[in-house]
């Protein structure tokens, strides 16, 4: 299960609390009047969720309230989650965050910040499961690329009242500049498209396109230094023939031949008078101690920050394990040393209290870290950031392996026979120079398959990372959300339900395919068809979310989906009698599909419904948490000084003014 | 448990020897309760040192911690390494400062209440101020833990602060 609310409070001023208690994986239901602060909900739950803009709509909640706390429910531990009110304009940055295994909500005093936004972002987004992902935009376009996190996500949990039957726009904020395109840039990720393992791949591409540079640059200075036309390799053959060192008359009509034709005469020996190779070779084999010291240290920081990364996971999994019950003794347990302890000896009486007192708040604090989740950092950077040095390392390593090789052979080739003609030496001396200058290549062409594997690697793995693989994945998935909203569209009886029906990506609408061509949201008629393909369309993006275990809240808000049966302007308050049967029967139809979706689901998605309707069903009756009517509201009406009338001003593009 | 002093490594026993550790501790526990009115849970006590002895994550301790709390000081990236193996320091650790808390309880420089959170005691530091200034490694290390302490008061919950440090208890 991910994140779901277990209960909202807000406290006023005087530290008096009103909370509402939420059942995780099912449907709840708050039924009320208009003016009763229904449509605030999504804003405090938005902005406890780390929205830095404070949305909650004036009226008697922004002029009581001082603290908005949520207890949520996190797939492996729990959390509570407190926003102080913005003073003033100015926006604020503050966050309360608590996190344990069984919680309970906080008392006013215990509300300071001990964390802000960003934080708070960061925390959620890897206790819902968001692994490092990034979206790079198609070549040719300028936007930067982006990671998904748990601000993302949240584009996809709400529908406010103003938006839950809106034509031309599916999503929560997407009326704002650039959430369109934020939308589209992260929802391939939530979707499963991209993949989790992407963002591994991102980094090993970018490691094997900078060797594979290197690794050409020194293929070119090698091509460089023998000359494409051989002629370097050709006119030391010459010279070897003249003073003797070849007698043979080799061939010569190939870089290859000519070079393996030079080995040879370096393999023969040859005199020639050098000093100081002792003192090289062991520089050398110094540098390598070095490196190889440095290797392994490396080594080391990446493996220790691996088993970090495990032993999270293994103690997330592994909560109620006795033998982390028992390490808590290590880190506790005095030696009972009666003439010493100061702690006993202090105070005859208060001697057990104090003792107990520790041990109680120690046991309190098994119990709390029992189950609770680690900070899981974003290793990967990090580890990422090693394994570069690594590569660079072990480039440096096989370099100085091959110098320390010429050195051995040069010094062979010294001891074999110091008699040569001096003549023979120096031409020796150019020889080595010269097939030493060709680089680390082995005989056998060893950079030629390099490049090649690593044209190999890159290729695959840019295969792995094509928009293609993505797009086609990213089609597959829609289709069969398609197949949900198609079912579910016949069942609400929606107009052109006979047709197929989709969420279409490109545009982030819905589109029933008809054989004449597509007919999209805006093209479709009457506010009852957008509220039931806005709701369809939700249910079947988090049914997909839970089946495939993607890393997005199990929680979904629907305001006022009812409202499309009425008339714009309202009674007091609405009742479900007021309907014609034909309308009573659909809102029927609308709230047993989300019933029969959640079920389905279970416990995996929670539904919290604000709406007037108050059905007479057994089973609507027993998801209602809260009915807001007869003065009953958000706010209690003991808050509110009756002296002070405030004005209602309504929230933005709140039809019915339901602000309070 | 520890060995006893005469068997330990002479460094280790130098440089972590209780007076020392019971020091760190009084002005942790100083800083707690300039910020909070109640005493510094004695389950704290084991993650002043860590955070204030600890080279590396002391170079990088914020000097007002009011202004970064410890959750957004952890989720900076720079910052992510602390969190490698900080457990491991913790209960390497754990030892000395329960040397340490007794140590100085002995000596009525710590007291703990009857809800087991860690008060200044009665006596006070003699010649502190002198010995602070004796050296800069010294002062350093007392003024971290003195702001350590202070953070601890900010930053919520005991089981809270121990999950985001990713300890175990």
């Amino acid at each position: 299960m991910n994140l779901q609310i277990l209960a909202l409070a807000i406290y006023n001023r005087d530290g008096e609390r009103r909370e509402i208690r939420f059942r995780p994986g099912e449907v709840n239901i708050i039924t009320g009047a208009s003016k009763t602060g229904k449509s605030a909900l999504i804003h405090i739950v938005d902005y406890c969720l780390g929205r830095n803009k404070f949305t909650i709509p004036a009226g008697a909640i922004r002029e009581t309230v001082v603290w908005y706390v949520l207890h949520i429910k996190l797939p492996s531990t729990e959390a509570v989650v407190g926003r102080p009110a913005p003073v003033g304009t100015a926006s604020t940055s503050a966050v309360y965050l608590e996190i344990g295994s069984s919680l309970d909500l906080p008392n006013f005093g215990e509300l300071q910040q001990n964390s802000n936004t960003d934080a708070l972002g960061s925390y959620l987004t890897e206790a819902v499961g968001i692994t490092a992902n990034e979206n790079i935009p198609p070549e040719g376009q300028s936007r930067q690329s982006l990671q998904a996190n748990v601000k993302h996500a949240r584009f996809l949990l709400y529908q406010p009242q103003s938006r839950i039957a809106d034509p031309d726009l599916l999503f929560y904020r997407m009326e704002e500049q650039h959430s369109f395109q934020t939308i589209k840039d992260t929802l391939p990720y939530f979707l499963g498209a991209t993949g989790d393992g992407q963002y591994d791949l991102l980094q090993q591409l970018r490691r094997a396109k900078r060797e594979l540079r290197l690794l050409e640059r020194r293929k070119a200075e090698e091509e460089a230094l023998r000359g494409r036309d051989n002629s370097r390799a050709t006119a030391l053959l010459a010279e070897a023939r003249n003073v003797g060192l070849l007698v043979a008359d080799v061939g010569d009509d190939s870089p290859d031949k000519a070079i393996a034709a030079l080995r040879a005469v370096l393999d023969r020996p040859a005199h020639l008078v050098e000093d100081g190779v002792g003192d090289t070779l062991r520089e050398l084999q110094g540098a390598r101690e070095v490196l190889l010291a440095e290797l392994r240290a490396t080594q080391n920081e990446i493996t220790s920050a691996r088993s970090f990364a495990q032993a999270q996971e293994g103690f997330t999994t592994e909560a109620v394990d006795q033998q982390n019950r028992l390490s808590a003794i290590r880190l506790y347990r005095r030696e009972p040393d009666v003439n010493r302890c100061p702690l006993c000896e202090h105070d005859l009486d208060g001697s057990v209290p104090r003792a107990q007192a520790m041990l109680e708040n120690l046991g309190k604090l098994e119990r709390q870290m029992n189950a609770t989740t680690r900070q899981r950092p974003r290793l990967e950077a990090y580890i990422g950031e090693r394994e570069d040095r690594q590569l660079e390392m072990r480039r440096a390593l096989a370099e100085n392996r091959a110098a320390i090789e010429a050195v051995i052979a040069q010094e062979e080739v010294l001891q074999r026979d110091r008699n040569r003609m001096v003549e023979q030496a120096r031409v020796h001396g150019r020889i080595s120079l010269f097939l030493e200058s060709l680089g680390l290549a082995e005989i056998d062409d060893k950079l030629g398959n390099q490049i090649a594997d690593m044209q190999a690697k890159v290729t695959a793995l840019e295969a792995d990372l094509a928009d293609e693989v993505v797009e086609d994945r990213l089609n597959s998935i829609l289709q069969v959300i398609g197949t949900w909203m198609s079912s579910w569209s016949r069942e609400l009886q929606l107009e052109h339900s006979e047709s197929p029906i989709g969420f279409e990506f490109k545009n982030l609408t819905v589109v029933a395919y008809k054989d004449t061509g597509p007919i999209r949201l805006p093209q479709m008629g009457s506010g009852e068809n957008w509220m039931g393909y806005h709701i369809i369309t939700h249910l079947a993006l988090h049914k997909l979310f839970v089946e495939k275990q993607r890393p997005v809240p199990g929680l979904l808000m629907f305001d006022q989906p009812t409202q499309v049966y009425y008339p714009p302007d309202p009674a007091e308050d609405r009742s479900i009698d007021d309907l014609v049967d034909e309308d009573r029967e659909a809102v029927r139809r609308m709230f047993k599909l989300i019933f029969n979706v959640t079920q389905g689901l279970s416990p995996n998605l929670q539904v919290i419904i604000t709406d007037h309707a108050d059905l007479k069903e057994d089973w609507f009756q027993s998801a209602v948490v809260e009915r807001w009517r007869g003065g009953n509201k958000l706010v209690p009406a003991s808050w509110q000084n009756p002296v002070q009338a405030s004005p209602d001003e309504s929230a933005e593009g709140d039809g019915d003014g339901d602000s309070v | 448990m520890m060995p006893p002093w005469t068997e330990r490594p002479v460094e280790i026993s130098n440089l972590l020897n209780p007076a020392f550790a019971g020091v760190l501790l009084r002005r942790s526990v100083d800083g707690y309760t300039s910020e909070a009115e109640v005493g510094m849970p004695i389950e704290l006590a084991f993650l002043v040192m860590p955070l204030g002895l600890h080279p590396e994550t002391a170079r990088r301790l914020p000097s007002r911690p009011a202004s970064t709390p410890l959750h957004a000081w952890l989720q900076r990236e720079e910052n992510r390494d602390v969190l490698v193996r900080f457990d491991e320091r913790v209960r390497s650790l754990a030892p000395f400062t329960r040397e340490a808390v007794i140590f100085a309880a002995q000596r009525r420089v710590l007291d703990i209440d009857e809800q087991g959170r860690m008060i200044p005691g009665v006596e006070p530091l003699r010649g502190f101020s002198t010995y602070k200034n004796c050296a800069d490694e010294v002062k350093e290390a007392v003024n971290r833990c003195f702001i350590v302490g202070r953070w601890l008061a900010l930053s919520g919950t005991t089981a809270t602060i121990y999950s985001l440090l990713g300890v175990r208890p």
